[in-house]
């Protein structure tokens, strides 16, 4: 009989505002322009919002620019959020959405100056050869099966790419999932379906 | 008893944890039994692991430190943008959208402007129309002729065009005057029987001016000169008085209605 039990891990929800008890209040101070409140927003989501866009973007200096977007977005259209979903949920939509533009945006701009890997390799040589050498082989594997995940991650479409990664990383319901794509729930359950069976075929697990 | 087919179709939301409880249960059944579907949900689970331990190794995070700052700065800066700013703002990620709008909007005015003066523009003007009938009223008042004899001779009464006081030969007069002469040769009674002839369509019906050739209107008009003239000469015999204008009269292009004799 095979072993069945799965021990998922339950990624710790820091829900912002937990001490004051609700996003409603932080989103009325901050549309009084009450600067101190939205300094706490910030500061409250900044890491969500920049992981978000890490993992949809896959590039620290891009995701780091899309957060202060997406910021500057948040407070641009805050007056029209009117509680219906959670503030955190509203603002990985924004995330969603700008990441996405920027993606569409940088593909048609950077399309004709893209390299494929192998002629990159063919004129720089192998681009992990110095880690092999330098690091020990625990941590080597380690490293390897983290490219190998990001590269498989990377090369989902956008769509898929968004909702495994709210799912997987950042833990969110079917239902939550829904709400920041902006899709039904079943177009969610279709999206992380595709992408698992992508994943599976990428990391090789039959 | 729960089948593959079933279970495979529930494993993403039985790892993930949206099955109500019952459905959660059967699975498990269905998982203690099948090891091709425990397989299945084991790897299923281990993509995630898989993700979450890659997003665990880019756990070092970039310093936040300005980043509050630079966005309430920038968010400040941009509420004290004027009105226009803002429109311009708005518009900067739609100006393809705003362009093609125009270009719609364009062709869409331009289509209802020439449907509507092909509508109601105005339509080639008639010879009997009102706005006619006030351009012939401000135009040159056209020819004047006169119809008379030399004072103090036999002669029968011509027609003459006058042009600033002098006679002046024209085609018109040229014509008028060869049915003058036309009309000389003959006695009163041949005038008006030419006359009664003129005015007579084919029906047998009098025709009315309005509808005849200009020229015919012309010839017409001759004879009841020649007629009236004739009637004046008798009257001046009678009375022993000369009379050497008969009448002057005005040729404009407005259409010229007979009156009864």
């Amino acid at each position: 009989m095979a072993e069945t039990t799965v021990v998922k891990p339950i990624r710790a929800i820091a829900w912002p505002n937990a001490e004051t008890g609700s996003d409603w209040a932080l989103v009325q101070q901050c549309n009084t322009g009450d600067e101190t409140a939205c300094a706490r927003l910030v500061a409250d989501h900044q890491r969500m919002v920049y992981s978000l866009a890490l993992h949809l973007l896959g590039d620290a200096q891009e995701a780091m620019d899309l957060s202060q977007e997406v910021f500057l977005r948040v407070f641009r259209t805050l007056s029209q959020f009117r509680g219906q979903s959670s503030l955190r949920t509203w603002i990985y939509r924004i995330v969603v959405n700008q990441a996405s533009n920027r993606q569409r945006w940088w593909r048609r701009r950077h399309r004709s100056q893209q390299i494929a890997l192998d002629d990159h390799m063919a004129h720089h040589g192998e681009i992990a050869e110095w880690r092999q050498s330098a690091m020990p082989d625990r941590v080597l594997q380690q490293v390897e099966t983290k490219d190998r995940v990001q590269h498989a991650l990377a090369e989902l479409p956008f769509d898929q790419r968004a909702a495994i990664v709210l799912r997987e990383i950042d833990g969110l319901s079917y239902e939550e999932i829904a709400d920041a794509l902006g899709v039904a729930v079943g177009t969610v359950k279709s999206r992380l379906a595709r992408a698992r069976g992508s994943l599976r075929v990428a990391l090789g697990h039959q | 008893m729960t089948t593959c087919r079933a279970v495979r179709r529930t494993i993403d939301p039985f790892v993930d944890g949206e099955l109500s409880g019952a459905q959660r249960l059967a699975v498990a059944r269905h998982l203690d039994a099948c090891a091709e579907c425990a397989a299945l949900v084991q790897s299923t689970a281990e993509i995630g692991d898989a993700l979450r331990a890659s997003a665990d190794a880019d756990r070092a995070l970039p310093s936040f430190a300005g980043m509050t700052a630079n966005v309430i700065g920038r968010t400040r800066a941009e509420s004290a943008l004027s009105w226009r700013a803002h429109v311009a703002q708005a518009c900067d990620g739609w100006h393809w959208a705003i362009v093609g709008s125009g270009a719609l909007a364009a062709t869409f005015i331009s289509t209802v402007l020439v449907s509507a003066i092909l509508a109601f523009g105005p339509a080639p003007e008639r010879e009997d129309s009102l706005s006619a009938l006030i351009a012939n009223l401000g135009s040159p008042p056209g020819a004047m002729f006169l119809c008379g004899a030399p004072s103090g001779s036999n002669q029968d009464a011509r027609l003459f065009q006058i042009d600033n006081g002098t006679p002046a030969a024209s085609r018109m007069t040229t014509a008028l005057a060869v049915n003058s002469v036309a009309c000389r040769a003959s006695s009163e009674a041949d005038i008006v029987e030419a006359l009664a002839t003129a005015v007579t369509g084919s029906s047998g019906h009098v025709v009315a001016l309005d509808a005849m050739h200009p020229a015919e209107r012309k010839y017409i008009e001759t004879l009841l000169d020649e007629i009236a003239n004739r009637r004046a000469a008798q009257a001046s015999s009678a009375t022993g008085r000369t009379i050497d204008v008969h009448d002057l009269r005005l040729v404009t292009g407005m259409a010229v209605v007979a009156k009864a004799l």
